[in-house]
């Protein structure tokens, strides 16, 4: 059976601290200021309850990539376990991932003028090891799953309301932060 | 905010204008026969500026040196589909460029075919900007932009190469030609600016380009101007000078040049952040 391997992001355990980010940069060998995992806080306010959670994000290994759509030289291409890869021995540096993906997930190494983004660590999931920013985090916040044998009605995707954005299915589900009482 | 895409800008210009003046030549050669220096000149010139296209596009990669592999992916990727078709047109080019020095062989199906190739080249070119991603960009306007500055630009020139080589009722048609492709341009952007603002992104990309003085700009230079001067000039039956002919291809070059620099700078891509 075809698999999806996702990661899964409990918000109400992230503290904001950027190992996972520090892990993916230090471990791929990534020059700053390129990161392929990034953090956002984000804050909601009601009136009477507010949230306020991180976001770790990185390429959502989307179930119909829209990177593999446009890639003119089949620099990528999606793996049986679900995760999409990217050959840099293939990529043109023609750009038209960064484009298009509407997670911002490729992007553009100005050292060798190639994309380039998160590969959910293959190499170290093909030897039964983590990948690097799930390993790296204190907390367990960040996990690996199979997203397909995971209950995700509680759930929920970083997505957006365009319905033709939806059709990329990332395939990275988050825990909903809890609201705290003002 | 997209970017100053100059390697692109000129790629997709120049091919534009090439693309066109082979699409004027058969024109002009269904209506009556095409005098042969008229064609020879148009061929060289299409194909010097598809040339010049093709180099400035490899600007744009990364890699240059890798650029066959941007080939190989046709299944889903319009930019190899748009790679694909302006190869093709580049062949048969060639073979018009034959034609012109051995005016032997059938003339017309031959520019059919290179026409019908850089039409197909143009389309793929403006599919590869037809995102969801970005929403300004996600709909048929690239493909009407890009078709148009090929008319556009494209009879202007074979008016400017044509010179005494035209006949009168033949010039007259190809700047009746340029004057409808720049009325459509007009209405198209309206319709373009109207449609576009249903949602954020496109909004943002409304409100940049039209308070940017470049805008403005190229309103003035590319559709204001040389409207008013093919107007006044076809109304009055008199011949166009060479100059004034120079002066309405200069605008409009100019006016087609800014206007798709604000087509790549005045992009603006969903960058989806929030949990629904």
């Amino acid at each position: 059976m075809v698999k999806q391997l996702g990661f899964i992001l409990d918000t109400n355990r992230c503290l904001g601290c950027g190992a996972c980010i520090k892990a993916c940069q230090i471990n791929n060998q990534l020059p700053a200021p390129l990161k392929w995992r990034q953090l956002r806080q984000i804050e909601r306010a009601g009136d009477s309850q507010i949230q306020r959670f991180f976001l770790s994000t990185a390429c959502n290994h989307c179930a119909n990539p829209e990177c593999l759509r446009v890639c003119p030289g089949g620099a990528y291409y999606k793996r049986r376990d679900g995760i999409v890869l990217h050959n840099p021995e293939k990529c043109t540096g023609c750009q038209s991932c960064v484009g298009s993906c509407p997670f911002n997930a490729p992007q553009l190494n100005p050292f060798t003028q190639k994309a380039g983004k998160c590969q959910l660590c293959y190499d170290r999931l093909d030897q039964g090891k983590s990948p690097h920013c799930v390993q790296a985090c204190l907390t367990g916040a960040l996990q690996l799953h199979e997203i397909r044998q995971t209950e995700n009605n509680q759930l929920l995707r970083l997505t957006a309301q365009t319905p033709s954005l939806r059709l990329t299915r990332p395939s990275v589900f988050y825990k909903p932060p809890r609201p705290t009482e003002l | 905010m997209g970017t100053w895409e100059w390697p692109l800008i000129v790629f997709t210009v120049l091919s534009q204008i090439s693309i066109g003046i082979i699409v004027g030549l058969l024109g002009l050669d269904c209506r009556n026969q095409l005098k042969e220096k008229l064609f020879k000149q148009g061929v060289v010139v299409s194909g010097i500026l598809l040339m010049i296209a093709l180099l400035a596009s490899l600007f744009h990669l990364g890699h240059p040196e890798a650029a066959y592999r941007a080939i190989t992916h046709l299944g889903s990727s319009w930019l190899s589909r748009e790679i694909l078709f302006f190869i093709l047109t580049f062949v048969g080019w060639l073979y018009l460029l034959w034609l012109s020095f051995h005016p032997a062989g059938k003339l017309r199906s031959s520019l059919l075919i290179t026409s019908v190739l850089g039409l197909l080249g143009i389309i793929s070119s403006a599919m590869i900007y037809v995102l969801p991603r970005v929403p300004a960009w996600n709909n048929v306007a690239p493909v009407f932009f890009f078709i148009l500055t090929a008319g556009l630009l494209g009879a202007l020139a074979l008016v400017i190469l044509g010179g005494k080589e035209l006949q009168p009722e033949q010039k007259k048609s190809l700047l009746n030609w340029a004057l409808g492709c720049i009325i459509v341009s007009i209405f198209m952007f309206v319709l373009y600016a109207s449609t576009i603002k249903v949602n954020a992104q496109g909004a943002a990309t409304v409100q940049f380009l039209l308070s940017s003085p470049l805008f403005w700009l190229r309103a003035g230079l590319g559709w204001l101007a040389p409207l008013i001067l093919l107007l006044i000039g076809l109304k009055s039956q008199k011949v166009f000078t060479a100059s004034t002919l120079y002066l309405v291809f200069a605008l409009v070059g100019v006016g087609e040049i800014l206007g798709r620099a604000l087509f790549y700078v005045s992009a603006v891509g969903i960058h989806i952040s929030a949990l629904f």
